[in-house]
């Protein structure tokens, strides 16, 4: 009897269900929201039917622990099954949904009150936006060529900033001699290990000859030489080479000319002055290279057109060029140290300044080099084995004099501190370290000694590539393994920086 | 360097000198930390020279171009610098080996893009060892990578009119190769 009334209790509790859940789907269907109150109300009024009808009748043959379990597992199984449409009714109840606004606005007005004042500082500048003196600090501390480029490409103001930087402190690339068949050239970038390859049509056949400005100078077959900007790959004819072959008429093409350096002509900040230091007994000429052709070179000036050849009275044997506070030395034989004067009256004219720092000839003195900072002129000494027999040559020590002006003298150094040097076929050239990453106090050198090439038929040459650590514990050479199969008779690995413009 | 460098140990100048930020957050400091900010110093300096009969100082700086969170880390940082300069201030070598050392671990706890705010407030407190370190720091943080990265670490957006950009893809090709695009 009481069981029947228990499953009567059981039966009406389920249809209270299904009348709730039609009434639901009724509800929704018309598009009517049912606020949560109400709903929780049906639900309780349910559960308070179950716990409290029920239970009277139930209580002799069904335990209160298995009537509540029965109960429990019928209000979750309600819960779980009608969990969609109670997440509809949260959403759908615009008291809930006004409440949940609220506080999400409150939050976004905190967070954007919190965010608008570190985004706009008091002269109202975007916070993302650095100012171009900072992105400049940013990129001169961009290691590799590579990292400039992508930071030249990132918006207009860091493009700006990236162009208005003519030479920032960076490791030179390697330009490795040509290979054969194919106008792809091969660079060889020391601050990453890698290799990047460009198309240099421009270059094939010909020597060149580095700089740190992006620039490299070329000579070719037909004895003309050029200009060739990198990146860019724009050329510039330099003027034909009739005087300097007049002066030594029975050199090979490639041997005619030892040394271009391109400095920064000091008389006119925009020009570039090249320098060529030729023929059998080292002789000097220069040439002019305008590259705004407007009003300010009108001017006709000594080597604009031609290559102006510097008189040798005392027969001094020229080695290397620097420009040191707008004044152009060069160093000569045994590192005497002479001022050139190219604008001088009647005709450009070198003068003796100092004697080298010693008298004494040093068979081993391969080649010597003029470096200068912002502060200092330096004097690179470079000594090694050179055997006639077998024409053979590598090098083994390197030797630094600073120049003291005061003295009029040249002093020896044991440090260059943060300082890294470049020297070969080109300028002659050093980086502070300060910011970069690069090996500091050392020497980076490529094969500069062409005097086998003389002999006919020899092609030795190209493989003495390598760093001299100076620090004093050392003091020893790390060979690069550049240039050792170099086939070629006038290409060799030369020092290059890349620039942007 | 400013000259309170010189002095052997930042605690022992007992001077304080309050600073107070755009977000009206105030910061007491050691006289030696706040003279290695030099729009501080230079702000101080101007003061004094204004009200020489003033003795003790209770100057007020605002700073209305620096939030208080990265006042506090660059505090934090040259509290620290003038620290390992007293400890090794015979010794450059060990110096920079520590400072190095110290370097190293503030990054651990710094966001990237905490960094470009650091930037901005040690460019306007004039703070060069600051400035330099975080430069470094976001320097090494956009090595090896694309543009895009670049990009979105400061946060910018290409200005370039449309064109311009492939312009400057195709002229410099060989570098888009192999750069780490995450």
């Amino acid at each position: 009897m009481e069981r029947s009334v228990s499953t009567t209790t059981i039966l009406n509790v389920f249809k209270v269900f299904v009348f709730f859940q039609v009434a639901l789907f009724v509800t929704l269907t018309r598009g009517y929201v049912i606020s949560t109150s109400s709903f929780r109300l049906t639900l309780f009024v349910t559960v308070l039917v179950l716990t409290f009808l029920s239970p009277a009748h139930a209580e002799k043959d069904l335990s209160s622990f298995e009537f509540f379990l029965t109960i429990l597992t019928s209000t979750s199984s309600f819960v779980i099954s009608e969990s969609p449409v109670i997440v509809i009714l949260i959403l759908t109840d615009s008291s809930l949904i006004s409440n949940i606004q609220q506080r999400f606005e409150r939050f976004l007005v905190n967070r954007s009150s919190s965010s608008s004042t570190s985004l706009v500082t008091s002269n109202n500048t975007v916070l993302s936006e650095l100012p171009p003196d900072v992105i400049y600090e940013i990129v001169n501390r961009l290691h590799t060529f590579r990292d400039f480029i992508a930071a030249a490409g990132v918006s207009r103001t860091w493009r700006s900033v990236c162009l208005s930087i003519g030479r920032r402190p960076q490791l030179p690339w390697l330009m490795l001699s040509e290979t054969l068949s194919t106008d792809m050239r091969h660079f060889f970038s020391l601050c990453d290990n890698n290799r990047y390859q460009l198309q240099l049509s421009e270059v094939q056949g010909k020597r060149c000859w580095g700089s740190p400005h992006g620039w490299v100078v070329t000579l070719g077959p037909d004895y003309e030489t050029h200009l060739l900007h990198l990146m860019k790959r724009v050329q510039i004819a330099l003027p034909p080479l009739n005087t300097i072959r007049r002066l030594a008429a029975t050199e090979e093409w490639f041997h005619l000319v030892h040394k271009f350096i391109l400095l920064k002509d000091p008389s006119h900040k925009l020009s570039f002055l090249v320098i060529a230091i030729f023929g059998p007994v080292n002789r000097l000429a220069f040439a002019r290279v305008a590259f705004d052709r407007g009003e300010g070179a009108a001017l006709n000036r000594r080597g604009q057109d031609e290559w102006a050849i510097v008189t040798n009275p005392d027969n001094l044997i020229f080695n290397d060029v620097a420009c040191f506070k707008d004044q152009i030395y060069v160093l000569c034989d045994n590192g005497k140290l002479v001022c050139l004067e190219i604008d001088a009256l009647p005709e450009a004219k070198v003068q003796v300044i100092a004697p080298g720092p010693s008298e004494e000839e040093i068979d081993t003195l391969l080649k010597l080099y003029l470096v200068e900072t912002s502060e200092n002129l330096f004097g690179i000494f470079r000594y090694g084995d050179r055997n006639p027999l077998e024409l053979r040559h590598g090098t083994t020590s390197f030797s630094v004099y600073k120049f003291d002006f005061r003295a009029s003298a040249w002093k020896e150094v044991i440090d260059l501190e943060d300082l890294a040097v470049f020297v070969g076929d080109g300028n002659s050239w050093c980086i502070p370290t300060s910011t970069i990453l690069c090996r500091s106090n050392c020497i980076y050198f490529t094969d500069d000694n062409w005097e086998w090439q003389r002999y006919p038929g020899v092609a030795y040459g190209g493989h003495d590539v390598g760093v001299f650590n100076m620090a004093q514990t050392e003091r020893v050479i790390q060979r690069l393994p550049f240039g050792m199969n170099n086939p070629l008779f006038y290409s060799r690995p030369i020092w290059v920086t890349p620039t942007l413009r | 360097m400013s000259n309170q460098s010189e002095s052997p140990n930042p605690t022992s100048s007992s001077n304080k000198i309050t600073l107070k930020t755009s977000d009206n957050e105030v910061f007491e400091v050691e006289e030696a930390v706040a003279m290695k900010f030099c729009t501080v110093k230079q702000y101080f300096d101007d003061e004094n020279n204004n009200n020489v009969t003033s003795g003790t100082s209770t100057t007020l700086i605002p700073l209305p171009n620096v939030e208080s969170h990265p006042l506090a880390i660059l505090i934090t940082y040259c509290k620290k610098h003038l620290e390992i300069k007293a400890n090794n201030a015979d010794n450059k070598k060990e110096m920079e080996i520590d400072m190095e050392h110290y370097e190293r671990e503030f990054l651990k706890n710094v966001m990237p893009q905490e960094l470009t705010e650091l930037i901005l407030a040690a460019n306007y407190l004039n703070f060069k060892e600051a400035l330099d370190f975080f430069c470094r720091a976001v320097a090494s943080a956009i090595q090896n990578k694309s543009v895009e990265y670049v990009r979105k670490f400061f946060g910018l957006e290409s200005d370039f009119k449309p064109g311009e950009e492939e312009k400057l893809r195709e002229e410099f090709a060989w570098s888009f190769e192999g750069v780490d695009e995450d």
